[in-house]
């Protein structure tokens, strides 16, 4: 055994983990990088090269949006030509019923800010002429787009990595992690151990194996993906293109393969990286359909990968325990913001706070009941319309359809303040889906009574869920005369069931109705925010809940609708 | 009675309430016919086949009305909304299968009671209130005349503010065979005439209210399965994209565009007012908003309102179907009065699919002389906006001519001796997808067993939007397996569980027998849960059988089997018959369309044979 020692170790030797020791040790930092094969061997080096902001859900935006700034000086700075071309993405429509859907989801991917538009069939065939004309009805186009060459991308990051003094240890498979007494921890491989202040797992398909030996359980599954390239061939083809209908993807290298493949979804989970015929197939009789001349091109070799996806499309990148960072779970889009994440991440572990890119990809977004065993979804759907909605359905966007545009919290956000339910009543569709969800989290049924949260109907139009706000003054507590109520740092009150004698007291106190009495319980019981990942914003279809900062006028917002709706106290 | 532990998913208990003697029974739920029915359609369908003579008189104390739901319903799983409404169908004489969604079905089962029913008949006008093992008949009083709406109001004051309330309006009051059942203030178990039936049990209303919850057998893996499917939901461009945003009437584009959009009594098949009366030009008009169901991401319904002019109202809808029968099937391209035909059906408590094919009907015989000016009261032009809405009322209301209107077409057709111009089968009204383009909807108005409805398969799923596989719609090939396993047996599945079909847009069978076996316990493998639906089917077809409906009833009308005359699909034609013969043997029927003794013992249903034997 042979022992190391080094302010980080980087686990992983894929762009995300080359990226981030490179970043590193810009900085001044001593990196050791630890890879089970060879660098690139995971799923970059079987990447489909596409460096895309298109067609991606939508809190990953921002991310890709960047990364695509990064990208056009990377040649530069990593002093090798990594092939880059930013010659736009099209994702192609090839049926009439997807259209509409597409446009859609153009609509959504614009409202954050992407330049991406609709083009009608005759504009596509327009800029891809080697597109077959009767095959394509129409596309999604984000000209600032393209691709690069996934090798060269990362022998860029890999070279420059080890110029500035990164200690690499190939074949080298992490078996261990140990925490030492001064914060640090040890790496143990079977002929190594480090020792390191911080440790950054980037550790692609094998993140939910090693994750679950240091106490870990991480909703990732690994999906596998296919492809293969052609003999080179003479320029056809320039953009980087997807098709909605199914996961297959194309581009043509710089030295003039065709490359193309796509994601496979099992039916079960298969930790299997060879190529099947019919997967490879039906790729292949996809692409001679919409692409011409291609008939009689010859294949010269074909791959398998595994790349792990999250529920939502988005990664994971987070810190798990005291200096044990984590970025896994890109869902195939990895090698497109590799460069960004290892970017902040390497920020982060310098100078120990979170950078605000990073934010929306805690993993406590999968906490509670989701934490379920699920199977990837193909990009049948991901590609179609409402790629963000897969936790719940969040913002699919129609234009001039009030209950079809996600609502608008510029108002109410507040960074400052503590996280809070707010209530969109223009998005509620009375479905009762918060109800179901907040009955099961707390007693494991649908119940009817003693339920925390309660959808009400003031009118045919207008639907209210009625719950605890954790308002200002804490008129539930105040009133509370058994000291059965106690109230946290946060502000969140909750009920201490063995001394509540269900008085009610608090509940006619309850401006809002929030405070309900138990018959089965003989309490009161109330909305406890779900210790910080509330389930009713889970199930809720539509944003009509949410769990944000928010600032207090927000709550004065929903008492008062609540005073004007439902004076009576309509119920359901 | 209490809850039996044993059956998850179910409530375990049926409750029944005779109305001619005032008796209130509770019966616990057979767990081994839950196993080979299921439950909803399937349970109550076979329930209505052992407690009563197929051949009897639909409008008679004998005819009990069977509200069911299923396992599923009220389980919290997305879109377990749904309850049916079973007995012999006043309009046409075979067994009807009414389906609604909303809040009804969920709070009957959180009541306790899986099945719900009602036999005899009451002297006076009454309602039933329920609320948990309290069941009481009371006195309907001035509620008897009201609309929907207002009784909702008043039973709830009456009774519990949360309560859920099925009524009739006034036309299943006054015995309209176009009538259904109301729930949730507009939603209605719409078709084949049940309405008319609960009219002449003098039922006004059913309220419930339940504080029970649904059992699950494994409620780990029941919400493992949940989130699986509420997030293919939430990612379904159809389901979350189109129907949040359009409603079901985003399919007129969609249909007419195929020259597949039948227009004024199918004598064509694309209307030049579509686009006017498409789910977006509702949007642009009479939305107000959106709507969901008990527990459904989906929220297909439209609350709308007309704010001026001479159709100025307010309510829910119009849905795909609506917007057609009261639109193109009628000619008429104004949006704001077929809202309001549709708000005046649901206030009614009529079929608005049958009421636009009879008042369509009604004006080809007026426009070909048969009818006149005179009968009526009126002109009833095709394309009359105005005289179709004074048409609705007076079908609901049985006034004048109305009286006639109210009994659907098939009767108006037979009456003035014209059958050919009714366009459906089995006496209910076809729907909106002409089968003369969809082959798949050809062969399935001709078999369905509540008669030409386009919910007990809609192919339109695989002929249109691919799914499960996209079969083009003009190909006759392997239409008859289509029809026959993916969709009818499929869907008879699929309504017995009480989940919404519409979930299927999104959703594999496979996926709702991944939720029903952990919900009851039950083993709902995916081969056997399509046995299950092939023994629905096939307790349905029996019942009809014995109800007197031969091979000959299997048939669609002429004139859809004659060339479209214009449009995209000029030409085109329902070739019913090629399929028919293939589609029986499939079956394991014989030529005339009758189990045979294998096929009855291979569904485990030969206590049957002989009934109806060749």
């Amino acid at each position: 055994m042979t022992h190391y020692q080094a302010d980080a170790v980087v686990v992983g030797g894929g762009i995300v983990g080359c990226a981030t020791a490179y970043q590193l040790t810009q900085s001044g930092m001593d990196v050791i990088l630890l890879e089970r094969a060879g660098i690139g061997s995971g799923a970059t080096g079987r990447s489909g090269g596409g460096v895309r902001q298109s067609a991606r859900v939508s809190g990953e935006i921002p991310l890709a949006i960047e990364s695509v700034n990064l990208f056009q000086g990377l040649s530069d700075e990593l002093g090798i030509d990594i092939d880059y071309t930013q010659s736009g993405n099209l994702r192609l429509v090839e049926m009439y019923d997807h259209r509409r859907p597409m446009q859609v989801d153009i609509s959504r991917q614009q409202s954050h800010g992407l330049d991406v538009q609709w083009l009608e069939g005759a504009d596509v065939i327009e800029i891809a002429p080697a597109l077959r004309r009767q095959e394509i009805i129409g596309a999604s186009y984000c000209p600032e787009d393209g691709h690069c060459d996934p090798f060269k991308l990362i022998t860029g990051y890999f070279n420059r990595a080890t110029q500035n003094g990164v200690r690499t240890l190939l074949n080298s498979d992490v078996h261990s992690i140990e925490r030492n007494d001064d914060g640090g921890s040890t790496v143990k491989t079977q002929q190594h151990s480090v020792k390191a202040g911080s440790i950054i797992l980037a550790t692609g398909s094998g993140t939910q194996e090693l994750c679950l030996k240091i106490g870990y359980d991480l909703p990732l599954v690994n999906a596998r993906y296919e492809s293969m390239i052609t003999e080179p061939l003479p320029p056809l083809l320039r953009q980087m293109f997807g098709v909605a209908s199914s996961d297959l993807f194309f581009r043509q290298t710089q030295n003039g393969g065709i490359h193309f493949g796509g994601g496979i979804i099992d039916e079960e989970e298969q930790e299997d990286v060879r190529t099947t015929q019919d997967n490879l197939e039906m790729a292949v009789s996809h692409i001679t359909r919409l692409v011409s001349n291609l008939e009689n091109a010859n294949l010269l070799r074909t791959w398998g990968g595994l790349d792990p996806s999250t529920p939502d499309g988005m990664p994971i990148i987070d810190m798990l325990d005291e200096n044990v960072f984590v970025a896994s779970g890109f869902c195939g889009h990895g090698l497109a913001t590799g460069p960004i994440v290892g970017h902040y991440l390497a920020q982060w572990v310098i100078d120990g706070n979170k950078p605000q890119p990073l934010a929306g990809f805690n993993r406590n977004r999968f906490d509670g009941w989701l934490q379920t065993k699920w199977t990837p979804s193909g990009s049948f759907e991901a590609a179609l319309a409402t790629q963000d909605t897969q936790v719940a359905g969040k913002s699919v966007a129609v234009e001039g359809v009030p209950f079809m545009t996600p609502p608008d919290f510029e108002q109410c956000d507040d960074e400052g303040a503590p996280h809070r339910l707010v209530v969109s009543p223009e998005m509620c569709t009375g479905c009762r889906m918060c109800e179901v969800a907040c009955s099961i989290h707390h007693t494991q049924s649908v119940s009817q009574t003693d339920l925390r949260i309660q959808v009400v109907y003031p009118s045919d139009d207008f639907f209210l869920p009625i719950m605890c706000i954790h308002c200002e003054p804490v008129f539930c507590l105040q009133a509370c005369t058994h000291k059965a109520m106690e109230q946290d740092e946060q502000g969140i009150v909750r009920v201490i069931d063995n001394k509540c004698v269900g008085c009610m007291d608090c509940v006619k106190a309850c401006p809002t109705g929030g405070v309900t009495f138990a018959i089965s319980r003989a309490t009161v019981v109330k909305c406890d925010l779900c210790d910080g990942d509330p389930a009713c914003t889970r199930y809720c279809p539509t944003m009509a809940i949410t769990y944000r900062q928010a600032d207090p006028a927000c709550a004065t917002k929903y008492k008062q609708l609540i005073d004007v709706h439902l004076k009576d106290r309509v119920t359901r | 009675m209490s809850k039996r532990s044993e059956s998850y998913g179910y409530m375990g208990v049926i409750l029944r309430i005779n109305l001619s003697s005032g008796a209130i029974t509770r019966e616990p739920l057979d767990m081994t016919l839950a196993e080979k029915v299921i439950g909803g359609r399937g349970l109550a369908s076979y329930l209505l086949c052992h407690e009563i003579d197929p051949a009897i008189e639909p409008l008679s104390p004998d005819n009990p009305l069977i509200f069911a739901t299923g396992p599923l319903t009220g389980s919290g799983a997305p879109a377990t909304s749904r309850y049916v409404v079973v007995c012999k169908a006043p309009l046409t004489g075979t067994i009807a299968c009414s389906n609604s969604g909303g809040f009804f079905g969920p709070e009957l089962k959180f009541a306790g009671y899986d099945v719900l029913i009602i036999e005899g008949e009451s002297p006076d006008p009454v309602y039933i209130w329920i609320d948990d093992d309290k069941v009481e008949i009371r006195p309907a009083g001035s509620l008897w005349g009201q609309f929907p709406v207002a009784t909702e109001v008043e039973i709830k004051q009456a009774t519990h503010p949360s309560a859920k309330v099925a009524s009739i309006g006034p036309g299943g009051e006054k015995l309209s065979l176009l009538a259904g059942i109301v729930n949730d203030n507009y939603r209605l178990a719409a078709r084949s005439g049940v309405g008319a039936l609960m009219g002449k049990k003098k039922l006004k209303a059913i309220a419930v209210h339940g504080s029970e919850s649904v059992t699950l057998h494994d409620p780990e893996q029941f919400w493992k399965a949940t989130m699986d499917m509420h997030k293919k939901i939430t990612n379904d461009p159809i389901s979350f994209g189109s129907f949040r945003a359009y409603g079901t009437a985003s399919l007129v584009n969609l249909i007419n565009e195929m020259g597949a959009f039948p227009t004024r009594n199918f004598q064509s098949d694309t209307f030049e007012g579509a686009a006017d009366t498409s789910g977006e030009a509702l949007i642009q008009s009479v939305l107000k908003r959106n709507r969901a169901c008990f527990a459904c991401p989906i929220s297909c319904t439209r609350v709308s309102e007309v704010t001026a002019g001479p159709f100025k109202g307010r309510g829910e809808g119009p849905e795909y179907e609506s917007v057609w029968a009261l639109g193109a099937l009628c000619g008429v391209s104004d949006l704001a009065a077929v809202t309001k035909a549709n708000f005046l059906c649901s206030e009614y408590g009529i079929d608005t699919i049958s009421t636009g094919a009879t008042i369509a009907c009604a004006m080809e015989l007026f426009e070909s002389g048969v009818l006149s000016e005179q009968e009526i009261g009126f002109p009833l032009k095709f394309g009359d906006a105005a005289a179709m809405v004074r048409a609705v009322i007076m079908t609901g209301d049985r006034e004048g001519f109305g009286d006639i209107l109210a009994d659907g077409s098939y009767r108006l057709a037979q009456r003035y001796g014209h059958p050919e111009c009714f366009m459906g089968s089995k006496r209910l009204e076809m729907s909106a997808y002409s089968p003369r383009v969809f082959q798949g909807m050809a062969l399935q108005y001709a078999t369905s067993n509540r008669g030409a409805c386009h919910v007990r398969g809609n192919t339109v799923a695989a002929e249109l939007y691919g799914i499960p596989r996209y079969m083009p719609p003009e190909v006759m090939e392997q239409k008859e397996e289509m029809v026959r396993r993916p969709f009818q047996n499929s869907t008879a599945f699929v309504d017995s569980t009480g989940i919404c079909l519409f979930t299927k847009f999104a959703i594999t069978h496979r996926e709702i027998c991944a939720l029903l076996a952990p919900a009851t316990g039950i083993d709902f493998s995916f081969d056997r849960s399509i046995e299950q639906g092939d023994r629905i089917w096939n307790i349905e077809r029996m019942f009809n059988l014995k109800a007197g409906f031969t091979r000959a009833d299997d048939i669609l009308p002429e004139r859809v089997c004659e060339p479209s005359p214009d449009g995209p699909r000029a030409g085109s034609r329902a070739l019913l018959q090629k399929n028919l013969d293939t589609y029986y043997q499939l079956r394991g029927w014989d030529e005339m369309g009758r189990p045979t003794a294998i096929k009855l013992k291979e569904l485990g249903l030969e206590d049957w044979w002989g009934v109806c034997g060749s």
